[in-house]
């Protein structure tokens, strides 16, 4: 179907689920990428962009209007994530003592199987380690290729927030690839 | 010595043009702190553009289903306008409602009356819905559609029950959908029989409509001999088209 999102969203707060079920394919892969990218996970990521499509359907009666859909549901998708890494941090101290059949967090990320045909695990593994808020512009920028305006909008954060973090974050990822231990320097931001 | 770190990120990337560039040319050729920063940039920006796209999966089978089932557990339309009704008893049935945001003119009843309906499915009659689904669908119709939605059904010598034109791949709306879809063609048609074969959510000429198909004899117990479309609006349940042919 090619009907833009203005219409199938229109159609989806009148409670037509097969039009919310369009926005969802529509979407569907470049929100898990941007889950899955962020998460490094590919479960995780799947659980977060469910999640998100959820949150979003819910929601749809707040959405007003004044803001690209793509923009509004990547806010909600990037809410997610963060939401699942605060999950994650917890997850060990939650399990530590119990003697289930849990497994351990596993130190790096499982792959996405496409990165093991492209070869890019270690990228996706240097993505993993550096700080999240730089990770996440980094992903909106280079990953998604979306402009620095809308990721302020999606992040809810001044341009010159986003500028500097995608900066200081590529340096961190091009660090953490040649295996330089810790937070790469020159990743504070300066007070922006 | 200042640096033009607001200006690197774009520089990078090449979404920097202009005086802009020139400037931080002009900063590179001097600064061997930015020169580094830049080439590192530069890398991690190439590393990145390397990942492939993820290998695709389904989300919208696992979200519309998970959507599905906590309607059909609520027994309401999305929460935006839900209203929750509360059953008593088995027969009784007392909707309340607790949050009714508009969401534009004129739904507002009919959506109320079709959960209240939910709740109580049996009154105005002995006939109720069990069995009866709502089809959703993304086709537009318009007069022609709506006509060959009724051929589906002429020449067919033993129309049943059950929906023999029905698209088997079309998802199916909850039974509360079902109940307000049946709900909004009788609101918009007072002659509507009341007993539709088949039910479907769609739209028409670009509206969002549900048509309802009824197979009738010539009298109560006979052979279906004509078949009927029935069109509503969805938001408002106004009648908007209606065609009828001999089976």
């Amino acid at each position: 179907m090619s009907e833009p999102d203005a219409i199938l969203l229109r159609r989806a707060r009148q409670g037509d689920a097969a039009a919310f079920g369009g926005l969802v394919e529509r979407h569907q892969t470049r929100i898990y990428a941007v889950c899955l990218r962020i998460l490094a996970h590919p479960d995780e990521a799947r659980d977060a962009s469910q999640e998100a499509f959820i949150t979003a359907y819910r929601k749809l009666g707040q959405f007003r209007g004044d803001a690209a859909f793509t923009t509004w549901l990547h806010r909600i998708a990037v809410n997610a994530c963060y939401d699942e890494l605060r999950r994650a941090k917890r997850r060990p101290k939650l399990h530590a003592t119990e003697s289930d059949d849990r497994a351990p967090e596993p130190g790096p990320p499982s792959p996405d199987p496409a990165d093991e045909v492209a070869g890019t695990i270690d990228v996706a593994r240097a993505l993993a380690e550096i700080p999240e808020d730089f990770r996440v512009v980094l992903v909106l920028a280079d990953v998604e290729d979306m402009a620095y305006d809308e990721i302020a909008r999606v992040l809810e954060v001044p341009v010159g927030t986003v500028k500097s973090r995608v900066h200081r974050g590529r340096i961190a990822l091009a660090k953490a690839l040649a295996g330089e231990p810790g937070r790469a320097p020159g990743t504070s931001e300066g007070g922006r | 010595m200042t640096h033009p770190d607001d200006l690197l990120a774009g520089y990078v990337d090449g979404s920097l043009s202009g005086a802009d560039r020139t400037a931080v040319d002009a900063h590179l050729r001097a600064c061997a702190r930015c020169r580094e920063e830049v080439e590192f940039a530069g890398s991690g920006r190439a590393a990145l553009r390397r990942l492939p796209d993820p290998e695709a999966l389904d989300l919208a089978g696992p979200v519309m289903a998970r959507l599905g089932a906590e309607e059909t557990e609520a027994a309401g339309p999305p929460a935006w306008y839900r209203v929750a009704g509360i059953a008593a008893a088995a027969v009784i049935a007392i909707a309340v409602v607790v949050a009714f945001p508009k969401v534009g003119s004129g739904p507002s009843d009919d959506r109320r009356a079709a959960t209240e309906d939910a709740a109580a499915p049996t009154v105005g009659g002995a006939e109720t819905l069990s069995g009866l689904t709502l089809e959703l669908q993304q086709t537009d119709y318009d007069i022609a559609g709506v006509q060959a939605l009724a051929g589906e059904y002429v020449g067919r010598t033993t129309p049943s029950q059950t929906a023999a034109g029905s698209d088997a791949t079309a998802p199916i709306g909850t039974r509360a959908q079902a109940v307000r879809a049946r709900s909004c063609v009788t609101k918009a048609f007072p002659d509507f029989p009341g007993t539709p074969t088949r039910l479907i959510s769609a739209s028409f000429e670009g509206t969002p409509a549900y048509l309802a198909v009824v197979l009738e004899g010539p009298a109560p117990g006979q052979p279906a001999d004509t078949v009927s479309v029935w069109v509503a609006d969805h938001a408002t349940c106004a009648p908007l088209s209606f065609t009828t042919a001999r089976i």
